[in-house]
């Protein structure tokens, strides 16, 4: 009865009604807008049929080799140590053990590169037709060794990593999909085509893609409208007839948090459903998973809004501000930046908006499914431990033993 | 269950600063008053008593049950508070609804408790109105419904008339004295004449301590022969006030009739000894523990 009673206090509210058109509007703007044309059968003898990251050491190693001596030159390497890019600059010291793998991998001396005056960065123009080209950079002349054996490369590739402080584009994990791409084969693009088709069943791509879209603004609108809930009482001037009830604070505080949850997930629901339709409606000849999109919502954006949400009343039930709106705001925006290295698959164990940006890389995402997996699980867990917490700190305030930290950006109490 | 509150030796403190000195007090069923200036401590005494503050030291137990027990207390307590109000959108009926859930209470019983306390407090024809469109009047009385819903032994209502016109205050005033004799209820004011008009029982707070407490009628014995009234000069006003305790004047052309009280009758030409009423009493109680009433007085 509480549930629905919390329910239409919430549903009619302003800042539901904004994130309410938020999320449409993130949807119609983003996915839906993905979303016009079907994914067809490749036939053979296209003219191309797209790029693929594959290990190809034949590729893989100049091109590498290229980069690092680039970094060399121009003292200036890019990594995401922690999801953050960085561009970092060698010591001497590093410099020197840098330039001792550059000469095993590309056979020139420190000297040489040293001495290497007419060195030119690579970089774009425009050409006569308004088109963007790049600009080949000038670098001393590459020759592998050819007693250079692969594996030994992609040891002292990962030692390069070591000397930037890693994340950067020669590690294990970056190196195959920066320096490997390769055209796809007609055969690549029929078996990507048939993974599409029968391991995803088709909704199951857009289900990840949609996701991906939705878990952006899932990760920060909630904490609005959570603000706005845990804030109420005090703004109504009604914190006291709530305290002096009989209702224990972990019932109210938990049946809120529930209520608040799934008055969230309504626009979430309403657009995966419209989803649902017109993913279905590009595919009348094929068997689709009508559930896929709702699957993955689930499991998916449901850790996103119970996350938001938490940090939403936690905060504000602990400082009776806003502050919650800037704490979930950096947050987000970390997160935001930690994925921004690999937008196809980029879920690590505590990444708070898990990225998947592609109709694409069904064994990249199986790959990272156990990471995906605890980090949803992780988030859901954390969520409720501060719930538990809100309920513990609204006890302590009804009871008078605590009267929350103050902060500049009080909530003004409603004026009537 | 002994239907009675028992206030023994409390102390509470915000930090380090005392709020309430060894706070001793037995409240029985009917009307008590709690009389006192603003921030003698009577908020704090309420919210203590409805479980909203924790006292430091003492024991406190209402109709046999320690405070402690916050969820027995809760629901055996009704609380309205000085400032308060209710979800704005919320309608009358929804608010109470809302609240009787908060108490535990079921659908049949809340709709039942609804009817009845609408009617009582006369807001029956408001009830699809919501909270933000009632005046102060009406919200004060929905107010009183909200603290009686769950049908509580005792009633805890902090300076209830606070704003109201002279018309919802003694409308208000009788209706906590019809609700009185059923249970306990303790209004805290610093209105003397909301508890001249309800309470038998009373008690006078300043400073977190209790001055005194009994009946109004022991209050009003204990300055009997020593209120006078007389007619002074206005010249003479500002020597007067100086002297004495001045607890009211009726300024007529150059003469003004003045209310004294004093142990002792004034020196002055044609002073006469004058029935005390509740507001003499006070102040003479006040200043007999030693507060400054000059202030207050003129």
């Amino acid at each position: 009865m509480l549930f629905f009673k919390e329910y239409k206090k919430m549903l009619f509210s302003l800042t539901f009604l904004i994130y309410f058109i938020a999320v449409i509007a993130m949807y119609f703007t983003q996915f839906h807008n993905d979303c016009k044309e079907a994914i067809y059968e490749p036939l053979p003898g296209q003219e191309s049929y797209g790029m693929i990251a594959k290990e190809t050491p034949d590729i893989l190693m100049p091109a590498a080799t290229e980069s690092l001596v680039n970094g060399y030159l121009s003292d200036s390497y890019t990594a995401y140590p922690i999801g953050f890019y960085k561009n970092v600059h060698l010591s001497e010291k590093k410099k020197q053990k840098m330039a001792e793998i550059i000469t095993e991998i590309s056979g020139i001396s420190k000297e040489d590169l040293d001495n290497f005056t007419n060195y030119e960065e690579g970089g774009f123009y425009i050409d006569e037709n308004g088109g963007m080209m790049q600009l080949e950079s000038n670098i001393p002349e590459i020759n592998i060794p050819k007693a250079l054996t692969y594996e030994r490369f992609r040891e002292l590739m990962r030692k390069a990593d070591d000397i930037i402080g890693g994340g950067s584009e020669y590690s294990d994990e970056n190196i195959v999909g920066n320096f490997s791409l390769v055209q796809k084969t007609y055969e690549d693009a029929l078996t990507e085509y048939n993974k599409f088709l029968n391991e995803d069943k088709i909704t199951g791509a857009y289900a990840r893609l949609f996701c991906d879209y939705m878990g952006i603004v899932l990760a920060i609108l909630p904490v609005f409208v959570a603000v706005s809930l845990a804030s109420l009482d005090k703004k109504s001037r009604m914190e006291q007839l709530a305290y002096s009830r009989k209702i224990s604070s972990v019932k109210l505080i938990f049946t809120r948090y529930f209520t608040l949850v799934v008055l969230l997930l309504i626009p979430v629901a309403i657009t995966a459903l419209i989803a649902n339709f017109k993913v279905c409606g590009m595919y009348p000849n094929n068997s689709a998973d009508i559930f896929a999109i709702f699957k993955y919502s689930a499991s998916w954006l449901i850790p996103n809004i119970m996350t938001a949400a938490a940090v939403g009343m936690l905060m504000t039930e602990l400082t009776s501000s806003l502050l919650a709106i800037f704490v979930q705001g950096v947050w987000w925006f970390i997160s935001i930046f930690a994925s921004a290295n690999g937008l196809t698959g980029s879920i690590g164990k505590f990444t708070l908006v898990a990225r998947h940006n592609s109709l694409y890389g069904l064994d990249t995402f199986m790959n990272n499914f156990n990471d995906f997996v605890f980090n949803r699980i992780f988030y859901t867990v954390i969520s409720i431990i501060a719930i538990a917490l809100t309920a513990f700190i609204y006890e302590q305030k009804r009871k008078g033993i605590f009267n929350g930290y103050s902060f500049r950006f009080k909530i003004s109490k409603h004026k009537s | 269950m002994e239907n009675k509150i028992e206030i023994k030796n409390v102390d509470k403190f915000y930090g380090k600063k005392q709020a309430l000195y060894k706070i001793n007090l037995t409240i029985n069923q009917g009307m008590f008053g709690l009389l006192g200036r603003n921030g003698a401590g009577k908020t704090t005494l309420m919210k203590t008593l409805a479980t909203l503050h924790q006292k430091k030291n003492g024991s406190i137990t209402v109709c046999g049950v320690p405070i402690e027990n916050t969820k027995e207390i809760r629901s055996m307590t009704g609380y309205l508070p000085q400032d308060f109000s209710m979800y704005p959108t919320m309608t009358v009926e929804e608010s109470l609804d809302y609240l009787g859930i908060l108490s535990g209470m079921t659908k049949d019983a809340r709709q039942k408790r609804i009817d009845v306390l609408l009617k009582r407090v006369n807001l029956t024809e408001h009830k699809h109105k919501k909270v933000k469109a009632l005046s102060g009047g009406m919200k004060r009385r929905l107010g009183i419904a909200q603290a009686l819903l769950h049908d509580p032994r005792v009633l805890i209502v902090d300076e209830p008339t606070a704003g109201l016109d002279p018309e919802e205050r003694i409308r208000f005033r009788n209706l906590l004295c019809e609700v009185a004799e059923e249970r306990i209820v303790i209004l805290s004011t610093h209105i003397v004449g909301d508890i001249e008009a309800t309470c038998e029982d009373i008690a006078i707070m300043n400073n977190g301590r209790i001055l005194w407490q009994g009946t109004v009628s022991e209050l009003i014995h204990n300055t009997d022969n020593k209120v006078f009234t007389v007619n002074v000069n206005k010249k003479y006003l500002t020597q007067i006030k100086k002297n004495y305790i001045v607890t009211g004047m009726l300024v007529q052309s150059e003469y003004t009739t003045v209310r004294i009280i004093s142990d002792m009758k004034p020196d002055i030409q044609g002073v006469t000894t004058a029935e005390p009423n509740l507001e003499d009493a006070y102040m003479y109680c006040l200043y007999s523990h030693g507060c400054d009433v000059s202030g207050g007085a003129v």
